[in-house]
């Protein structure tokens, strides 16, 4: 038997009539017109998509202006915040020299808080007598870097760190016979040239020069406020030796400031408090600046130093600065710690 | 989704007066169910006329034709109904000519050509795979390689399904034709 023969006859004869193909080929047909018809309902799953793309983009929109508008403030703030730190760290560089100074002027007052009046008083006539002479004063030979007033305002760490051969009232030499009790009317014997600094003070203004710097004069008269004052650390020892001394510049040029010295003796402590204060930024950025430099926010807030009151311009607030070496550590006036910083 | 234009209404006509009895057989070989075989035919012939595809040849067309068949066959019969259909049922009501129209309008040939009939029997008794490929191997005269594209299995699969369809047609054959049984 051939199987493929005897198949294709059974297949064949169950192949479909012409009334089947005809049946078939009028149902296909009519789908085809039914589907061709329903084309517009069909339609409808697109408009509901393009619906959703529609609110989609709508609800993407809302939230990209919510986003913005939270967000732009917060960025604004901060540009101004950064801008303000920028401005005021650019007029501080610009300042460095004139803050510095008057940072030290305040120093100096509050090293002499126990100054009276007539000590101020005293000071015009000391510097008006010493005008003559004082461009022959190379001879002298204060110890800048011991004394009292040399800007710093750290006396209890410049204390410590007094050298053997420093005079103070409590580490005057036996032999010297300079050394009273009463240091108000000390004289220098070898480097004085006359001139009576005995009740001369302090002018803070004179650490510096007109020019901005610091004023090579600035050991000579704090020397001799030092004298007025119990804080006297000039070295007797070195009076008579060679060091070059930076006093060369003329002292009349102070006058004119000795007249607001007088003008803060009489103004008296509220003068010390609102001066004796460093300059603190914040720039919202991690770093600070104290005096116009800039410190780095660091993590460890362990540590020790000098207190100092600082005061931020920007948020009118006034904090404790802790300075020990590179590092600054902030507190608040509750002292809360507000940062630790590291110079940078 | 394109409108029906006179111009194709008529090639589409010409195309389902060719090509519709050969996909009608080709579901009728599968499904083994008239009513089933009329339905894979007009979805055939449906997704034919959607997809509107550029054919190269006749030939091209004719092969679509019957892939999408064998597709469309395959997809009814593993649909949920005839999943719950039982093969069996369809192969015993094959077998009795009183409810099966196929047979019944071969009823009047049978006595005639009884072989006819019990060929076409002992096909529908194979498994449905190796029905198609028999079908299209010994019907449609098409290669393995043909065979292999239209069923979308490889050729070694073909092979092997027509080889097994053999083997289970011998036995059923042979009681009904004595002697050889030439494939």
């Amino acid at each position: 038997m051939d199987f493929r023969e005897e198949y294709k006859k059974s297949m064949e004869s169950n192949s479909p009539d012409r009334e089947t193909i005809d049946r078939m080929k009028a149902a296909v047909m009519a789908e085809l017109q039914n589907s061709t018809q329903n084309e517009v309902p069909e339609k409808k799953p697109l408009n509901m998509r393009r619906m959703y793309y529609a609110f989609g983009a709508l609800a993407a929109c809302a939230v990209i202006a919510v986003s913005a508008a939270t967000i732009l403030p917060n960025i604004n703030k901060n540009n101004d915040m950064i801008s303000e730190a920028d401005s005021e760290i650019s007029s501080a560089g610009a300042d460095t020299a004139f803050d510095i100074a008057e940072d030290e002027n305040a120093e100096v007052v509050t090293m002499e808080g126990t100054q009276d009046k007539e000590t101020c008083a005293a000071t015009e006539e000391i510097l008006v007598d010493s005008e003559d002479s004082v461009h022959d004063d190379s001879a002298q030979s204060w110890d800048i870097d011991n004394s009292a007033d040399r800007g710093n305002g750290d006396n209890t760490g410049w204390a410590d760190s007094i050298a053997d051969n420093v005079v103070t009232p409590d580490n005057i030499p036996a032999d010297s016979d300079t050394t009273t009790a009463d240091i108000a009317t000390y004289e220098p014997p070898d480097n004085s040239n006359g001139q009576d600094f005995e009740d001369n003070t302090a002018e803070p203004w004179e650490l510096t020069s007109d020019d901005g710097h610091g004023n090579p004069e600035a050991g000579y008269d704090t020397a001799e406020v030092s004298d007025a004052t119990s804080d006297i650390d000039y070295d007797t020892d070195d009076a008579d030796d060679n060091k070059s001394n930076p006093c060369t510049g003329g002292i009349t040029e102070t006058l004119d400031s000795t007249e607001m010295t007088e003008e803060e003796c009489d103004t008296g402590e509220a003068a010390d408090s609102s001066e004796n204060v460093g300059r603190i930024i914040f720039s919202g950025k991690g770093w600070i600046t104290y005096n116009g430099e800039r410190y780095n926010e660091v993590n460890d807030k362990n540590g020790g130093g000098s207190i100092m009151t600082a005061y931020d311009p920007i948020n009118k607030t006034y904090y404790y600065a802790v300075l020990n070496g590179n590092k600054l550590l902030v507190y608040d006036m509750n002292m809360y710690i507000i940062g630790a910083y590291m110079h940078e | 989704m394109q409108t029906l234009s006179l111009s194709a209404a008529e090639s589409f006509e010409e195309v389902m007066e060719q090509y519709m009895p050969m996909v009608y057989r080709i579901a009728f070989a599968r499904l083994g169910d008239r009513s089933d075989a009329e339905d894979v035919t007009q979805e055939v012939f449906l997704r034919y006329f959607r997809t509107n595809l550029n054919y190269n040849d006749e030939e091209h067309r004719k092969a679509w034709l019957i892939r999408c068949a064998v597709n469309c066959a395959k997809n009814t019969a593993s649909s949920a109904w005839n999943r719950h259909r039982a093969s069996g049922e369809m192969l015993e009501n094959s077998d009795d000519p009183e409810n099966e129209p196929a047979y019944s309008d071969c009823e009047e040939q049978f006595e005639k050509s009884e072989r006819r009939i019990s060929v076409l029997n002992a096909v529908m008794k194979l498994p449905e795979k190796y029905r198609t490929v028999i079908h299209l191997f010994y019907f449609e005269d098409m290669s393995v390689a043909q065979i292999s594209a239209a069923v979308g299995a490889g050729e070694s699969t073909v092979k092997s399904q027509l080889s097994r369809a053999r083997r289970l047609l011998k036995p059923l054959l042979s009681e009904e034709f004595p002697g050889e049984v030439v494939f």
